[in-house]
C-alpha cells in the first residue's frame, strides 16, 4: 500500500562520499525530495552522513591532537546545521539528521568522542528548535555493506542477525524520519545494527 | 514509500483504546489483517466497524482479561487459530499507572499494586511473546514491538520496574532471534493523547506538560506510535533491533 510520506519538493541536503549517503540520496529522491551534496539555499531535510563510519580502527595514544576528527565528526555537521537553521525556523519545518558512529567502542579511538558529542548538541538542540518545527535525530549504522573493504574485516557472526546491514536500511528509516509520519520522534538516538549494540536502554 | 505490509498478520494487545487503537487503524489501513484485543468487547467491535468503513482490513475482535489465570497463551492461540499465522505482534496492554495507586505514599503500596503491574505491564509481554515466537521463527518472519515507559521515573511508580524489565528481556531476546528474521524493539511513549492519560492529569497538568516538559510543546496522537510501529513490522525494518525508540516529542531528558 503506497503511503504519503509529505516529502514532494522539500529541498534535502546530504553529506558525505560513502555508500550511505548515496543510498541516503536515492530514497530520498524517490520520494520527490529535490537533493543536493552542497549547501546551495534554502534546506527542508540536512542529513549529516559525512562520518567514515569504518575509520582506522585504533588510535595511537601519542597523537597530540584529537582536533581534526573532532573538526571532520562534530565541528562541521554542527556548524552545518547551525548554517541552514534560520530557514528552518522561518519555514516552521526542519528535519535535522545525523549518521553517527557507536558508543560502544571495540578500540580507543579519536572519532568516539565526536559521537558523544554528536549526540549531547543533537539533545541540547532539540530544546532550542522543537517550538519551531524542527526536529533532531542520531541514527547509528551498525556494520553495513560498502564497497568499502574493511567492514568485511568484521566477522558477520558477531552480529545477532548474522549479517551485515545495507545501505538501504539506513537511508530507508531516515526518509521515515524525514516523513511527516516521524513529527513526534526528536531528540533520539536510533541503532540500526542487526542487534550488535549491547546497552539495552 | 511503500511499507509492503499487505497480507501481513497482527496481534495488537490492548487495542480498545488509545496507542493499541491507534496502531490498529494504521496497520488496518496498511493491508495487515489484525486480531484485536482488549477487554471491552464492545468497544473493539465499534473499532472494528469503524476500520472497515474507512477502508482498512477489517479486524477480528478476540476479547480478552489478561489478568485471567492463562489469559496469555489462550490469546496467542486463538489468534493464531483465527489468521492462521501471526507476523506482527504489538504488546500495546499495559498502563503507566495502577487506578488503586494512591498517588503520594511512597513506602506504603500494598505487595499486590507492584505485582499487578508487574503481571500486566511485563509478564504478560513476555507469555504472549514467547507463545508466538515457535510460530514466527518457523516462518523466518517476526516482529515484535512493545509498547514501554521512559526509563527516568520522577517519582515511585508502580509501572517504572516492570518497564524497565522489559527493555531489559527485549534485548536479551533479540540476540537469540534475530537470525530467524525475527525483531522485537520497544516504544516507550510521551505524553500521548488518550484514554489513560485523559483519567491521569487534570487539564492544568496536560497544559504545563506542554509547555514545561515536551519539547515540541505538544502532546502526541496514537497513531505517531502507529506509524513507527508498522515501519518496524515492515519488511523495511528488517535490521533494527534490540532497540528503544521512543516517539515523545523530546520529553525524555537523557541524550542518549
Amino acid at each position: 500500500m503506497k503511503r504519503d510520506p509529505q516529502l514532494k519538493g522539500k529541498s534535502a541536503l546530504v553529506t558525505g562520499d560513502n555508500d550511505i549517503a548515496t543510498a541516503i540520496r536515492a530514497a530520498l529522491a524517490a520520494e520527490g525530495c529535490v537533493v543536493t551534496e552542497v549547501h546551495s539555499g534554502p534546506v527542508d531535510i540536512l542529513v549529516n552522513a559525512a562520518a567514515d563510519l569504518h575509520a582506522p580502527s585504533s588510535t595511537p595514544l601519542e597523537l597530540e591532537s584529537w582536533a581534526d576528527d573532532m573538526e571532520r565528526c562534530f565541528e562541521a555537521p554542527r556548524g552545518l546545521a547551525h548554517s541552514v537553521l534560520p530557514g528552518m525556523i522561518e519555514n516552521k519545518f526542519g528535519r535535522i539528521i545525523n549518521v553517527i558512529g557507536s558508543f560502544e567502542p571495540m578500540h580507543f579511538n579519536s572519532e568516539f568522542a565526536a559521537w558523544g558529542a554528536m549526540a549531547a548538541w543533537s539533545k541540547s538542540l532539540t530544546r532550542k528548535v522543537g517550538q519551531h518545527g524542527i526536529t533532531v535525530n542520531c541514527v547509528q549504522p551498525g556494520l553495513i555493506e560498502t564497497s568499502d573493504a574493511r567492514a568485511k574485516e568484521f566477522e558477520a557472526n558477531t552480529i545477532p542477525a548474522g549479517r551485515l546491514g545495507k545501505p538501504a536500511d539506513i537511508a530507508n528509516f531516515v526518509v521515515y524520519l524525514a516523513s511527516g509520519y516521524a513529527h513526534y520522534i526528536t531528540g533520539t538516538v536510533i541503532p540500526i545494527d542487526g542487534g550488535l549494540s549491547r546497552y539495552q536502554h | 514509500m511503500d511499507f509492503q505490509l499487505e497480507g501481513k498478520t497482527a496481534l495488537i494487545t490492548g487495542a480498545s483504546r488509545g496507542i493499541g487503537e491507534g496502531t490498529a487503524k494504521v496497520l488496518a489501513g496498511d493491508g495487515v489483517k489484525c486480531v484485536i484485543s482488549a477487554r471491552r468487547m464492545d468497544l473493539l467491535e465499534q473499532l472494528a466497524n469503524d476500520i472497515e468503513v474507512s477502508g482498512g482490513v477489517r479486524p477480528i475482535a478476540i476479547p480478552a482479561d489478561l489478568f485471567e489465570r492463562d489469559a496469555t497463551r489462550r490469546l496467542a492461540a486463538a489468534a493464531e487459530d483465527a489468521l492462521g499465522h501471526v507476523d506482527i505482534l504489538v504488546n500495546s496492554a499495559g498502563r503507566s499507572k495502577h487506578p488503586d495507586a494512591p498517588r503520594h505514599t511512597p513506602f506504603d503500596h500494598r505487595d499486590s499494586l507492584w505485582d499487578d503491574e508487574m503481571h500486566l505491564n511485563y509478564n504478560t509481554i513476555r507469555q504472549i511473546t514467547f507463545a508466538l515466537l515457535p510460530g514466527m521463527i518457523a516462518q523466518k518472519y517476526g516482529r515484535i514491538i512493545n509498547i514501554t515507559g521512559k526509563s527516568e521515573p520522577e517519582k515511585i511508580g508502580t509501572a517504572n520496574p516492570p518497564k524497565a524489565a522489559v527493555h531489559a528481556w527485549a534485548k536479551g531476546v533479540s540476540r537469540k532471534v534475530a537470525k530467524d528474521g525475527v525483531t522485537i524493539n520497544s516504544i516507550p511513549p510521551g505524553k500521548i493523547t488518550s484514554e489513560q492519560i485523559q483519567q491521569n492529569y487534570t487539564d492544568e497538568e496536560r497544559a504545563a506538560y506542554s509547555s514545561n516538559d515536551i519539547t515540541l510543546g505538544y502532546f502526541g496522537e496514537p497513531e505517531d506510535i502507529g506509524h513507527l510501529i508498522a515501519y518496524l513490522a515492515s519488511p523495511l525494518g528488517n535490521y533494527i533491533t534490540g532497540t528503544v525508540i521512543p516517539v515523545d516529542g523530546g520529553f525524555r531528558k537523557h541524550s542518549f
